[in-house]
């Protein structure tokens, strides 16, 4: 567009060339997304893709019809994602900067292999293997978001649309939804904030989706580096804590494991365990099923990669001690040293692997069958759940990264991962692409809530930056 | 005048492979959010567009009410700007200029439709001595480049190129505004709703609540009133009101242009296209300001929404022809002194020094002869003849020069557009005069 941006334009006031069959079933049945670079948009779905050519349905074209390749910016996609049966998950970082999810299959010396639900095995090539991670969960209960559906806005007008796999906010104001907590669950998100500091509030078993200030559950409260928490009917204060990465950042990550059988919340934030409170009061507390984020800025904030999963209710791990006047009372500038120092640092090396509890194992991985690891240590062969493992040691080697290619293409996933690979060829259920990081395999379109085109183009990567926010 | 064709079919409307322009045309498409850009090829009389797209290898097809608005890339001709409009007896204007008048017929020539024979009896009026209006502003483009407090920031969208009120709202914008200005703009309110907007022009943009010289145009459930607000004295006071609900106009949608002379302190008002009246300004110390305020008192959660903003300087030359225009069995002249003659006028003929109008008034025995250079504006009389059927032609075409044609379709090719007029019969357009086209009745259901 910007290349043939029109010399004069109507000096005249126009009104709708369509009125009364204004189609608005078109945008309801269409939930894909085509973004060009010249800033033309329309929606549809996607029937094929080549390097070449793109062949989109959309309602308001009449027929299906092609659109070169090299002019789309990006593809949004509405993704399903499929029942969650597993207690891990695996991922996987290469070195190109892709992080890919599964279960973790096997580790040899040639390759990492994953099994997923949208491509099978995927075989990784060992030298663009940069690390290996697991997370331990029950099988989530609710992955997302995907839509609005099922969500409740509290402000009046609505502050928060979806956009992007993710929740953005643009004023003051909640979403909610019912019914999706268990009795003990964890409760996991990304969450990404403009300005200088995060203005979050998170309500765990909440009975009212309709209101920001429910009457039973527990509300925890992120401003700047300080976290407090409070039994929502009683509104009495149960504790807080501090955290440097909320204060240094403008994003992280954070997990809720929350009780209502023990009234206990454990809050971790990148992955470090920050506090663990107990509720005095929990007689008087009642729990519901509910979840909110609440903004309390003006400034844009964006919570995204939400899950629900069980929580048998056992921590692992504890927080480093604090000074007690910190624990009891919150003082700022107190006890922030849990994230600084984490518990496994110095003591870890090339043949160590941690477990989930904070032990580390030295050994090599020799098999993994039916979600059992293999791993030949000083002491002799020992068996573990893959579960029970945080992280996998690799053999050692002299990394490489997969080549770029014209025809690159990058696929993103619900959970913010993505991967980059050549395409190959489409239809209307499956990607095919390959990479030097993997030989070839077909996705799942499913799979995907976006693609991006064109990546190595500088022009394109300005237009994509642009609608971060 | 031309040969009068019968409307074409969506069959004659083939698609011709067209060289690419050097600029593109922007179509606005249903569903929110959607747009394409490219050169349409043909517009038929259902409503189904085929674009050009560079994005695609072939020409796209887009359905009947598929599409909202085209703004076309038009490219003003580098001729001398005509400076006379004619209207038609359907509400049509073309800008053209004069070559001569009879008995029966009118020649004229336009910058980009060639010279054109009119029945005599199709003219409704003439306007001369026109300028090309110099754009303001033009939006609105984004919440950005208007002031808006961080308290109604969450009040305020901005949705397919128009502003949308969830709640309580204002924005503001100071502007180079002329002595002699017009603003235009459309109103859309939901269904079922009462709307209540106000808009501030000629504002200085004070501080809020404190009395200050401006004009605002208030429209709610019971009508629309355009009142002038002072800093001393009598602080609110009415100078144009209309009785008409908000339940009367279609579509929940409201047009609103506002001619502003600051000089002798009038003001026109038109709606939808109409003219109201011209209204004076009783109260001295003529507002001075620069601003526009809108402020929507929408409902929470309800959606009120301004699109289409314009603000042009006015060179109030056209200022007659919203007045009443009298016997409307006999010819009007009116000068650019103002003198008005009723009677007949016998003709047009060109001269070394320009157009001459020959004109008999009722009560001289001989025709007065008149330099166009006088004339301010010409109304023909009236005569039995039927008006087109206007749902047989559902859209207008915008020109260059504030033209505006009612056409049953258009066809694209090259740098030419050829539609049929139920007046003027076939025209050929040059590609660059047209600014837009829009549908102004509704689509067929697809």
């Amino acid at each position: 567009m910007n290349k043939h941006r029109p010399l004069i334009r109507s000096g005249i006031v126009l009104a709708m060339l369509s009125m009364a069959s204004a189609p608005e079933s078109h945008a309801d049945a269409a939930k894909s997304i085509v973004r060009f670079a010249n800033n033309d948009v329309l929606s549809g779905a996607l029937e094929s893709i080549t390097a070449e050519r793109m062949r989109w349905n959309s309602p308001l074209l009449g027929r299906p019809s092609s659109f070169f390749t090299d002019k789309i910016l990006d593809i949004s996609l509405t993704p399903t994602l499929p029942e969650e049966t597993q207690d891990h998950e695996t991922t996987v970082t290469l070195t190109n900067g892709d992080t890919i999810r599964g279960q973790l299959a096997s580790v040899t010396d040639e390759a990492v292999s994953l099994d997923t639900w949208f491509a099978g095995r995927i075989n990784f090539n060992r030298l663009m293997v940069s690390g290996v991670k697991i997370e331990q969960h029950a099988a989530y209960l609710y992955r997302g978001p995907i839509g609005m559906d099922g969500w409740r806005q509290t402000a009046d007008p609505p502050v928060w649309n979806y956009h992007r796999a993710a929740f953005r906010s643009s004023g003051s104001g909640g979403i909610a939804r019912a019914g999706v907590l268990p009795d003990e669950c964890s409760v996991t998100f990304e969450t990404a904030w403009q300005g200088d500091s995060i203005r979050l509030r998170v309500i765990v078993f909440s009975d009212d989706p309709t209101t920001d200030n429910p009457s039973s559950g527990y509300e925890l409260s992120f401003q700047r580096g300080s976290i407090h928490l409070r039994n929502s009917k009683t509104q009495s204060f149960i504790g807080s804590a501090q955290s440097r990465v909320l204060m240094e950042n403008d994003k992280a990550r954070v997990e809720i494991r929350a009780s209502a059988k023990n009234n206990r919340i454990a809050l971790f934030i990148n992955d470090q365990i920050i506090e663990v409170w107990n509720d005095p009061d929990a007689a008087q507390a009642q729990a519901g099923r509910g979840l909110h984020f609440i903004s309390g800025s003006t400034l844009p904030l964006r919570v995204s990669n939400i899950g629900v999963a069980q929580w048998d209710g056992v921590l692992d791990q504890m927080p480093e001690p604090q000074a007690g006047l910190n624990r009891r009372f919150g003082i700022p500038g107190m006890g922030m040293d849990e994230e600084a120092a984490p518990a496994s640092e110095g003591k870890s090396d090339e043949t160590r692997m941690e477990l989930a509890n904070g032990d580390s194992l030295v050994g090599e991985v020799s098999a993994i069958h039916d979600g059992i690891i293999s791993v030949k240590s000083p002491l002799g062969e020992i068996k573990l759940p893959v579960s029970r493992l945080r992280t996998v040691a690799l053999t050692p080697v002299e990394a490489e990264r997969s080549k770029r290619r014209n025809g690159d293409i990058r696929a993103w996933f619900h959970d913010g991962s993505s991967i980059v690979f050549l395409l190959e060829s489409s239809d209307m259920d499956t990607i095919t692409g390959s990479s030097q990081n993997f030989g070839t395999a077909t996705f799942k379109t499913a799979a995907f809530n976006r693609i991006e085109f064109n990546i190595y183009s500088p022009e394109f990567e300005d237009l994509r930056r642009a609608d971060e926010w | 005048m031309r040969t009068s064709n019968t409307l074409r079919g969506l069959a004659a409307l083939v698609a011709i492979s067209l060289p690419w322009p050097a600029s593109a045309d922007d179509l606005t498409l249903t569903g929110g959010g959607q747009r394409l850009s490219g050169t349409v090829i043909s517009i038929s009389g259902d409503g189904d567009v085929k674009l050009d797209s560079e994005l695609s290898p072939e020409p796209l097809s887009l359905q009947a009410g598929a599409v909202e608005k085209i703004a076309f890339s038009a490219k003003p001709s580098t001729e001398e700007p005509v400076t006379t409009l004619i209207e038609l007896i359907n509400g049509d204007l073309l800008p053209a200029a004069i070559e001569s008048l009879d008995e029966g017929r009118l020649s004229v020539v336009t910058p980009d439709a060639g010279r054109l024979e009119i029945p005599r009896q199709a003219v409704k009026s003439m306007q001369f001595g026109i300028q090309r209006r110099k754009l303001i502003y033009e939006g609105p483009r984004s919440l950005e480049e208007w002031t808006i407090s961080d308290e109604d920031t969450k009040n305020w969208l901005y949705e397919n190129q128009s502003f949308v009120s969830k709640g309580p709202s204002s924005a503001s914008k100071m502007l180079p505004l002329s002595r002699q200005f017009i603003i235009r703009f459309q109103l859309k309110w939901q269904s079922g709703t009462i709307p209540n907007f106000l808009v501030s022009f000629a504002d200085p943009l004070d501080t809020k609540g404190e009395p200050s010289n401006r004009y605002y145009l208030q429209f709610g459930g019971a009508g629309l009133e355009i009142k002038r607000e002072a800093s001393k004295g009598k602080r609110y006071n009415t100078i144009a009101i209309l009785n008409r609900p908000s339940s009367q106009y279609p579509d929940n949608r409201l047009q609103v242009e506002i001619r502003v002379n600051r000089d002798n302190a009038r003001l026109q008002l038109f709606i939808n296209g109409e003219p109201e009246g011209e209204f004076a300004d009783p109260i001295p110390d003529i507002p001075k300001g620069s601003g526009i305020m809108l402020t929507f008192h929408t409902v929470n959660g309800g959606g009120q929404e301004i699109r289409n903003i314009e603000i042009l300087e006015f060179d109030d030359t056209r200022r007659h022809r919203a007045e009443d225009r009298g016997d409307p069995r006999s010819d009007s002249l009116i000068s650019r002194e103002d003198d008005r003659w009723s009677g007949s006028l016998i003709g047009i003929r060109n001269t070394a020094q320009g157009a001459l109008f020959c004109f008999k008034t009722n009560f001289q025995e001989e025709p007065i002869e008149i330099p166009e250079a006088d004339v301010s504006t010409v109304f023909l009389a009236e005569h039995a003849t039927a008006k087109p059927d206007q749902a047989a032609h559902p859209f207008v075409l915008r020109l260059l020069g504030d033209g505006a044609l009612r056409v049953s379709s258009c066809q694209f090719t090259g740098d030419s557009a050829s539609a049929d007029h139920p007046l003027l019969g076939q025209l050929t357009f040059r590609r660059g005069g047209i600014t837009a086209m829009e549908r102004i009745t509704p689509a067929p259901k697809p």
